[in-house]
């Protein structure tokens, strides 16, 4: 039985945002900064007024004044008085048809008076520099504080720096390094679009490429000053998601844009927006210092990240714990300091991508730990196997798991790795890395079962198909549960009118969640009164993390003439525990280490002077299925997973490791090490000749 | 203008402003199983069939299309069931926004080259990005696909 929309899809029927229109329904598009930093002199809308089709162009004061985001609330709708990123939005067109909003947004002629500008971390955080924000403390949910340095979003710190310097300083052996990772965009194929129709302020309908509805609801509504109960987000299937469809988007603009206009209002971007304006990852500068005993055993590691998140803040949750880009989540390390710094900048602002902070984070330290084991002068995989937790110990953040099987799924990849012939007269090179990822046992989410007199059952869901097959596993752990046959269960996505909760797809725990639903189903349908529809609930934290390892091996072949490399295979081991549906978690590990191929080779915003040079999908390269290796996959079953269902995580786990995987390959063809991503034949090739 | 063509196989004649787009004239008239990803003929969301040869619809004139025989996956699904089975049966697909590409595309090899094999697959096929998957399910569909004819 294959996925329940697989038909569908495959035949063109499923719908998505922009297949969908409304009677008597306008068209919007923006008109954008093309200033890094500039104060707004004046903004003419006088031409684009008088553009055919032109219903209405608003600038900032007429729409709401209340900036939005998820925990920091620092974007405006349109920006007021000043732009602070090429591609910002400044007015927003109104017209019959796409073709002529887009046509007359071109025509809003905006005076701007240059700002100094700064496009990086290290610019933004030194003395002196402009203020991006004029006092980003005030912001609802702000994370600095006054007096902080000016550009700082927020700075999250963990252990003692002095105990770790003291403690380095004693090590036998010591690496310390600089490692910086490049924006780099979640790439989804389908543009952002929104349609909202404001039709009264008790009644606000939207349609949004989102996976988050209800947390979406509740943003729109605080920035438009509607309840958010009023404001139904419809279920639609989303073309890829990968964190960058968690925020709000354009819905606030797009439904003050129906308010004033009186008609229903789309705005679907074009990519390049997409690529532009969004919200990518961040890229990240990463100072790691990592110590050693004599017998190899680490000591003590300092990992200071500087996050650059670009223009504004508000596209990712203020966590106060250690931040993916400086976690250290699968060895032992007796102490540890980290330092993550978000930071402002005149750029793109950043969000949230497929396992957030680890990609840039794993790079660094996974090449680290094979730097650290060149000193020592051991295996990479000697190094990893005598400071690999072992289950009982506490990780570096004082948490306990579970279990660890890090070193089962490392001997796991060891043993299943076979050479692979490299083209003659090419560099042969092998790699490892090693991620762990922790699931939450948080479950969050609603079901309405509803029999048929047929003997089939409709089932309701508030959970957005990403792609992933999450509809189809909910229809397998139904089955299972309630002895329907899959053939007989019809799954339904509803809109957020229609059941009261669902968290949203991401960090890795929607097959949890479900689960935990579908335990809570299963109970009440046995004890439902006869032929009646039954709606369940689940919002808890069983309290109970589990972790998940994934061992890659890659192996690589480099030309030495030239430096282009080959990634000849990558192997994926992971640590499993109950698969629902093999196949889509297959999927999940191919097309994540995809990602983490496209991120170490490929992939490169290409940003300079604050614009985003690489801005349509001919220069911001996804790999295509001609650059993917050979995978293989090894899965070590057994583990320990969550809830009755027995599931663990595996969305995010094979992303983070592939650039440390081909870097460390890379070192072990050439003896060149690449700290900084992506890893392209010019760098190879530079490197190499530097050596000579 | 008014552009005139055989759209899957029926006569099909819309009313659109002469710099119109394929994409968008098909999109408007109710052929939204052609999707627009980049916009500037990349990814291959778009792709349909102009007398058998795949083009990306999102940077092809409708004006072009006069007199055309244009398929898109709608038509192709409909009239190939092995096409539509192939995709179904090997899941060569997770959201879905490129898949009407990849359908279109796979039809064409069938086409050009119906005996294809792993590396000539991928290379045809290298024209139709997806984020998803990882290509190993496309790849498969492909295949299966082509051993069907």
């Amino acid at each position: 039985m294959s996925r329940v929309d697989a038909a569908l899809k495959a035949s063109g029927q499923s719908r998505y945002v922009a297949d969908f229109a409304l009677p008597d329904m306008a068209h919007a598009a923006v008109a954008r900064s093309a200033m890094a930093h500039a104060r707004i002199v004046s903004i003419d809308t006088r031409a684009a007024l008088a553009s055919p089709g032109v219903i209405a162009v608003f600038t900032a004061q007429d729409v709401s004044p209340i900036p939005y985001g998820r925990a920091l609330i620092d974007t405006p709708l349109l920006a007021r008085d000043k732009v602070r990123f090429v591609g910002e939005r400044v007015a927003a067109v109104v017209a019959a048809t796409r073709q002529q909003a887009e046509h007359a947004a071109a025509m809003v002629e905006i005076d701007y008076e240059p700002l100094d500008a700064v496009f990086t971390p290290s610019e933004a955080l030194a003395p002196g520099a402009p203020a991006i924000h004029e006092q980003p403390w005030a912001y609802k949910g702000a994370g600095a504080k006054q007096g902080d340095p000016i550009n700082l979003i927020h700075r999250a710190t963990h252990g003692s720096k002095e105990e770790v310097d003291a403690a380095l300083a004693a090590a036998a052996f010591v690496v310390e390094h600089h490692y910086a990772t490049q924006g780099v965009h979640q790439g989804y194929l389908e543009p952002q679009a929104c349609i909202a129709h404001f039709i009264s302020e008790d009644e606000v309908q939207i349609w949004l490429t989102t996976k988050a509805p209800y947390r979406v609801r509740e943003m729109v509504g605080t920035c438009v000053e509607i309840d958010p109960k009023k404001i139904e987000l419809q279920s639609i299937t989303l073309g890829g998601d990968f964190g960058g469809k968690g925020s709000p988007q354009d819905a606030p603009l797009c439904t003050e844009l129906s308010r004033k206009t009186g008609r229903p209002v789309k705005m679907t971007l074009r990519y390049s927006e997409d690529l532009t304006a969004t919200n990518p990852r961040h890229p990240a500068e990463i100072d790691l210092r990592i110590g050693a005993d004599k017998e190899g055993r680490i000591v003590a590691a300092s990992m200071v990240a500087h996050l650059n998140a670009g223009a504004y803040g508000a596209f990712t949750p203020n966590v106060p714990a250690p931040h993916g880009a400086v976690e250290i989540p699968s060895y032992r390390v007796p102490l540890l300091y980290s330092e993550a710094n978000r930071v402002y900048t005149n750029t793109v602002p950043r969000g949230n991508m497929r396992a957030p902070g680890a990609p840039q984070g794993i790079f660094a330290l996974e090449s680290a730990m094979d730097e650290l084991a060149l000193v020592i002068g051991i295996e990479p995989a000697e190094l990893r196997r005598r400071n690999l937790l072992v289950t009982g110990e506490a990780d570096a953040s004082h948490v306990h798991w579970i279990e660890h099987r890090g070193l089962e799924t490392l001997e796991a990849a060891l043993a299943a790795v076979e050479p692979v012939a490299a083209p003659p007269g090419w560099l042969y090179g092998r790699g490892i890395a090693i991620y762990s990822r922790s699931t939450t046992s948080m479950a969050s989410t609603s079901l309405r079962l509803t029999p048929y007199d047929d003997g089939c059952l409709r089932v309701e869901t508030p959970l957005i198909e990403t792609g992933t097959g999450s509809h189809t596993v909910l229809r397998q752990m139904l089955s299972d549960q309630l002895g329907f046959a899959t053939t007989k269960i019809e799954i339904v996505g509803v809109s957020t009118n229609d059941l009261p909760r669902d968290a949203g797809a991401g960090a890795s725990r929607v097959t949890a969640g479900l689960a935990a639903v579908v335990d809570v189903a299963a109970k009440a349908w046995m004890n439902r009164a006869r032929d009646e529809a039954i709606v369940v609930e689940v919002n808890e934290d069983s309290g109970v993390d589990v972790g998940s390892y994934t061992v890659q091996v890659a192996q690589v072949a480099v030309d030495p003439g030239t430096g282009q490399m080959r990634l000849l295979e990558l192997l994926n081991a992971v640590d499993v525990a109950k698969i629902i549906n093999p196949l889509a978690f297959q999927m999940q590990i191919d097309g994540g280490a995809t990602m983490g191929v496209g991120f170490a080779t490929l992939e490169d915003l290409d940003e300079a002077d604050g614009q985003v040079w690489a801005a349509n999908m001919g220069e911001y390269k996804l790999p295509s299925a001609r650059d993917v290796p050979v995978y293989k996959t090894v899965k070590v079953p057994g583990a320990i997973g969550l809830g009755t269902a027995n599931v663990k995580n595996i969305g995010e786990s094979t992303t983070p490791p592939v650039a440390a995987a081909i870097a460390n390959a890379v070192f072990d063809a050439t003896r060149c090490r690449i700290r900084d991503l992506p890893i392209t034949a010019e760098k190879i090739y530079q490197a190499m000749k530097g050596q000579q | 203008m008014n552009v005139t063509m055989t759209l899957n196989g029926r006569p099909f004649s819309a009313e659109t402003p002469s710099e119109s787009l394929l994409v968008d004239v098909l999109r408007l008239n109710g052929f939204t199983g052609t999707k627009e990803g980049c916009g500037v003929g990349v990814c291959g969301a778009c792709t349909v069939l102009v007398n058998d040869v795949p083009v990306a619809s999102c940077i092809y004139l409708a004006a072009l299309a006069e007199g055309q025989d244009v398929w898109t996956v709608e038509g192709l699904t409909a009239k190939d069931s092995a096409l539509l089975d192939a995709f179904v049966e090997k899941e060569g697909m997770q959201c879905g926004i490129c898949t009407p590409g990849q359908v279109v595309s796979a039809y064409a090899l069938g086409i050009e080259n119906p005996k294809a094999n792993e590396e000539e697959i991928r290379e045809f096929m290298a024209g139709n990005l997806c984020r998803c998957t990882g290509y190993v399910t496309i790849t498969e569909s492909v295949r299966t696909y082509l051993a069907s004819k």
